[in-house]
């Protein structure tokens, strides 16, 4: 996607389209663990032993697995005393999202000021990420695709405010004109990282919304993720979707029953993942 | 808003489109309503022509691995690529076909408000009332979810569900010993996985000639799959690490990276609100329909899944034509729809019309088998199809075919002929009397009928002690059943 198809009226929109061309964009590493986990559940010859390991090593990253363990999401009968107690129950999928959702987070993106922006954005991408799960299980499509595309369908608007702040584009304060900013250019952005991320096709199909040539399976991943993004765009609000998209997720009203009541399953694995 | 038609027809799957086009020839308007995105039913969408798509992905990278020494393909997705065309290309003809005859199709839910009018509800909510004339429910099955058994659709899928996998697991534990579960097995130990096969009976396909199910046993344990009889399941589920498990009634573990559960289907009959019509339903939860495939309410047809065995699209399509027909008042020829073969697209393909040995033995005392391996016949050497074998039955004179079972390549092809032979009474000799083209497979029908003449001809000049003596160690061998 050329970045000056996306209608660059003012001054400010051309110099930040020339910064994003350029390339000379400050982007964080991939976390280690994160391209791990990637590469786990996209290569059955990952050894998820090694991964495991990996995760007791990093003292943060077992701090959540523990409290994830012991929340209400998975309501243990004891509590867990231990990591492998708590990693052979949560099950090494779960351990996976986990470990993606709290290493891709807004911490990645040092930037004083709009941390609060960046809080959202990772919010939003957790459910994103959650309720593209749960709608691929409804619709007996990849599940492990479909969370993995949602948490990261919008890591380019991090990026983008990061940009913005730091070449001082617009007011740090400038709400809505930082809006404008990262909904122009999200998906550039988005595109930029998944080239220098290596992340698998699938994320980058969902991300410029289409399918790679010869990717057409990718299609009902997007569909799930767009179906999510949708109803964390409003508020959770599993009646306030378009007939459209309905129509084309195949959603009937008891469907719709069905994702009200996985509302609670979604709350709580947020609630458990979060800061 | 309430419109009306004569014929309602709920589910384009096999049996919803012959009935609709079968209707509509016959001048009647038609409305089907199918529930999915794209007119096939689970046939076009999630089995047969998916499964089949994978199974011949897995018979060329077999003999790719078996020949040219290629490692085992890792992804699922390129294997099944011909998939979508192939749907996509059925899609269109298959719209085309009911566009021709005026068919209007309308995507939505259906409940029954009462005996006549059914509510129609589109994705997203909307609703309308259509009253017909007839109705027919052909509303296909679903996956059987046993109670003990958690499908994640993601550790622990079903044959919904199993072909959105990315990868190819490397082991797998199918449940089940049926059709679904044979095929898949089959498919996925040719993909070069470890596959488990675990059944409640000694072997699977229980309802076919003995001959074949023990045929592909053999094929699919050569091939390094396992297969575990006599055996119940207590539970499956993520194994709360890397995979699945299953837990059996004597305690014991089984792990795997996934498990596919196919323990059967259940008539998808939920949101249809049959209470208000009266129809009856089975405690099976099967529509209960006469030959005709009429319900106790009369203007109310079941076809297909609905109504239970032998839940084949071939017999769903009949069912179709000849519910339509009894209620167009053109009841069809019944010698037309007495024999409908069973195709089973396992690795090796099993195919079988009439009667089993068992079957034969019950009603004839004495039937009489011929036999033909493929390796007898030029065709089957060339094709290296060795493990293929006919089974031809014929009544205690040795006269008439009462049954033919194939297992083999091409084996849902060759069933044909003795399909058409049951249905005008062919006699065996006819198969002798016959010029085949050489190579070909056909020549072991003629094989397998030389082999009940060759008994026929022995047991009047031999003793049955003798017979039974000899039965061992010649090849072909003449072999009466019962002895």
């Amino acid at each position: 996607m050329s970045v000056t198809q996306l209608v660059p009226q003012d001054d400010t929109y051309t110099r930040f389209e020339a910064r994003l061309e350029s390339g000379d964009l400050n982007l964080p590493l991939l976390p280690k663990v994160a391209a791990q986990v990637i590469q786990l559940t996209s290569d059955q010859d990952a050894d998820s032993q090694q991964l495991a390991k990996l995760i007791q090593g990093d003292q943060t990253l077992t701090g959540h697995v523990m409290r994830m363990a012991n929340s209400a999401a998975f309501r243990p009968a004891s509590p867990f005393v231990s990591l492998q107690q708590a990693t052979a129950r949560l099950g090494m999928r779960t351990i996976s999202e986990i470990v993606l959702a709290t290493s891709l987070n807004s911490k990645l993106f040092p930037l004083p000021g709009r941390q609060d922006l960046l809080q959202k954005y990772w919010h939003d991408s957790l459910s994103i990420s959650v309720w593209s799960r749960e709608i691929a299980r409804m619709r007996r499509t990849n599940v492990e695709s479909s969370f993995l595309a949602g948490l990261l369908c919008e890591i380019g608007k991090p990026v983008v405010l990061q940009t913005l702040l730091e070449g001082e584009f617009v007011d740090p304060a400038d709400d809505t004109r930082i809006d404008n900013f990262v909904s122009k250019y999200q998906k550039v952005a988005g595109m930029i990282l998944v080239t220098r991320w290596e992340l698998p096709d699938v994320v980058g199909c969902v991300i410029s919304e289409t399918a790679a040539e010869g990717k057409d399976d990718h299609l009902e991943t997007m569909l799930n993720v767009e179906g999510a993004s949708a109803l964390v765009q409003g508020g959770s609000d599993v009646y306030g979707l378009s007939e459209s998209l309905l129509s084309r997720l195949n959603f009937y009203p008891e469907d719709l029953e069905t994702l009200e009541e996985l509302k609670t399953v979604v709350n709580e694995w947020l609630e458990a993942v979060a800061d | 808003m309430l419109s009306s038609c004569d014929f309602l027809v709920i589910g384009s799957g096999p049996a919803g489109q012959k009935a609709a086009i079968q209707g509509a020839k016959s001048g009647k308007s038609v409305i089907l309503l199918e529930c999915e995105p794209t007119i096939g039913g689970m046939c076009v969408h999630k089995g047969t022509i998916p499964s089949k798509a994978l199974r011949e992905s897995a018979l060329k990278h077999r003999q790719a691995r078996e020949l040219l020494n290629v490692e085992r393909p890792t992804e699922l997705k390129p294997l099944m690529q011909m998939v979508d065309s192939v749907i996509a290309a059925h899609d269109k003809y298959i719209t085309n076909q009911l566009d021709r005859n005026g068919i209007q199709c309308i995507r939505g839910k259906a409940r029954f408000e009462n005996e006549k009018v059914v509510k129609v509800t589109e994705p997203g909510g909307k609703e309308r009332l259509i009253e017909a004339e007839h109705i027919f429910i052909a509303t296909g099955s679903k996956p059987r979810k046993p109670p003990n058994i958690n499908v994640d659709h993601e550790c622990v899928v079903d044959s919904d569900s199993i072909l959105s996998m990315n990868y190819l697991p490397k082991s797998l534990i199918v449940l089940g010993g049926g059709v679904i579960a044979c095929e898949y097995a089959s498919v996925f130990v040719n993909l070069g996985c470890e596959v488990t096969l675990v059944d409640r009976f000694a072997q699977p396909l229980g309802f076919l000639d003995q001959d074949l199910p023990k045929r592909f046993l053999d094929v699919f344990e050569r091939l390094g799959g396992v297969f575990v009889g006599n055996t119940t399941v207590v539970s499956a589920s993520s194994d709360g690490f890397t995979g699945a498990e299953i837990t059996l009634e004597d305690g014991s573990i089984m792990k795997a990276e996934k498990v596919l559960v196919a323990q059967g289907r259940v008539s998808s009959l939920a949101g249809l609100n049959l209470e208000v019509t009266g129809v009856e339903v089975s405690d099976l939860g099967l529509i209960k329909a006469n030959e005709n495939c009429q319900t106790n309410v009369s203007h109310i047809y079941a076809i297909g899944d609905v109504i239970g065995p032998p839940s084949l699209a071939s017999s769903a399509m009949e069912q179709g034509r000849k519910a339509a027909c009894h209620a167009l008042g053109k009841p069809r020829d019944e010698l037309l729809s007495k024999f409908i073969p069973s195709g089973i697209y396992a690795i090796p393909e099993m195919a079988s019309v009439g009667m089993t040995e068992a079957e034969a033995v019950s009603r004839f005392g004495k039937p009489i088998i011929g036999r033909a391996e493929f390796n007898e016949v030029a065709r089957g050497l060339i094709a290296g199809s060795e493990e293929g074998m006919v089974k031809m039955i014929s009544d205690a004179q040795g006269d008439k075919l009462v049954g033919m079972h194939i297992v083999g390549a091409g084996a849902t092809e060759l069933i044909h002929m003795a399909q058409v032979a049951l249905t005008n009474q062919a006699p065996v000799s006819s198969f002798v009397d016959q010029i085949f083209n050489f190579p070909t497979l056909a020549e072991a029908y003629r094989v397998a009928a030389l082999n009940i003449q060759g008994q026929l001809a022995l047991a009047s000049t031999v003793p049955d002690a003798a017979i039974a003596a000899t039965e061992d160690t010649t090849l072909p061998l003449p072999r009466i059943a019962g002895v």
